[in-house]
């Protein structure tokens, strides 16, 4: 992420110094602060009713349940996680919220996965399952784009949901392609951290 | 009706009255879980901040769109809508500007145009990448990510290219 940075701020100043505007790279940098603040104010609410949501079905049993249903198929995608592990419980509910598309509830619970899988807090260096399951996430496996589908249907769209099979295989080969990324590159690393 | 205002009430409806049921003290386990997701939200809050500054930063710069300029003619090439291609680069760094081009190119061709179909699939078959590694390594204080973000940023190229590729074959 320091590459991401520092990357993108020197391009943006050296691109604004070339083609101009720069009040308007001054406004956001000035007002970046502020929306990091409204993006966490969001952001808390919802993490502090899914957290108390999960909590409780953690407590009744419900997440181990929801952890079974999914571990035929994450057990491969994250072979150095324990089947019955908290950590898998964690990501299968994550993959719950994910596939009804409910965002809100997917990062907390994500968050709660990333603690889990945590070897040991002063770590600093993120483990192959952690990069797999990041990645997971930013390639959204969403089974109802809910957000795009009511978009489409205040433009007038007359078939909001017709974009369902694309989507769909869109989704699975963007996820595919990532974990054949990632399984590429963990070998590469894991040399390195040795 | 949407779906999701279905599944909201009925799932938070059953986990709570599931724990009630096996009898576990559902209010003080509801508190202690939200206090969790305080803490968790409140030291995520440094990392935003810096995301908020790389992502402003480059959205004011205007280099996204010299780039997409820049991408135009490879995308004629392989028969790919360049229309599509701003929307590309802004969704993996900026939810809220990726929705706006989103409406914007409804606006413009209209939803069920091809060009408008394939914006659709693109937003809904990928996610907002930098914001996502960022909130979930930033809460295990985790800053050396490896190779997330070349397998994340390959993997929203693989999006971009099978969107054009399925709505192509699936809905004209």
């Amino acid at each position: 992420m320091d590459v991401v940075l520092t990357g993108f701020a020197l391009l943006s100043v050296v691109f604004t110094l070339i083609f101009g505007k720069m009040d308007l790279l001054s406004a956001a940098v000035m007002e970046s602060g502020t929306e990091a603040v409204d993006l966490c104010l969001t952001l808390c609410g919802a993490m502090m009713l899914w957290g108390g949501i999960m909590e409780v079905a953690k407590k009744s049993g419900l997440t181990a349940k929801a952890a079974r249903l999914f571990c035929p198929v994450l057990r491969h995608l994250f072979p150095e996680v324990s089947p019955h592990s908290e950590a898998m419980e964690a990501i299968s509910l994550n993959v719950t919220a994910n596939l009804f598309g409910l965002g809100n509830a997917a990062t907390p619970l994500g968050i709660a996965a990333m603690k889990k899988l945590q070897p040991h807090p002063a770590n600093i260096t993120a483990t192959s399952s952690m990069v797999r399951f990041v990645m997971l996430n930013t390639a959204s496996i969403q089974l109802l784009p809910t957000t795009v589908a009511v978009l489409r249907q205040n433009a007038g769209s007359n078939h909001p949901l017709e974009i369902l099979p694309a989507v769909w295989l869109s989704s699975i080969g963007s996820v595919v392609i990532g974990f054949l990324a990632c399984m590429l590159l963990e070998r590469r690393d894991s040399h390195e951290l040795r | 009706m949407n779906f999701g205002d279905l599944v909201i009430p009925l799932m938070v409806g059953f986990i709570l009255f599931y724990g009630f049921f096996k009898r576990i003290p559902v209010f003080s386990c509801f508190v202690e879980g939200a206090k969790e997701g305080l803490s968790s939200a409140v030291s995520i809050l440094p990392t935003l901040c810096a995301l908020c500054l790389a992502v402003g930063m480059i959205r004011s710069s205007g280099v996204l769109e010299v780039l997409a300029d820049a991408v135009t003619p490879v995308c004629h090439a392989l028969h790919f809508l360049p229309e599509v291609l701003p929307l590309a680069l802004m969704r993996p760094i900026s939810g809220s500007g990726a929705l706006a081009l989103l409406e914007d190119l409804f606006a413009q061709y209209g939803a069920d145009s091809l060009i408008g179909k394939t914006a659709s699939v693109l937003m809904g078959s990928t996610e907002t990448t930098f914001y996502t590694i960022a909130v979930y390594y930033g809460a295990v204080q985790i800053t050396n990510s490896r190779h997330t973000v070349v397998c994340a940023l390959l993997a929203d190229l693989a999006g971009f290219l099978l969107s054009n590729f399925f709505t192509r074959l699936l809905l004209t």
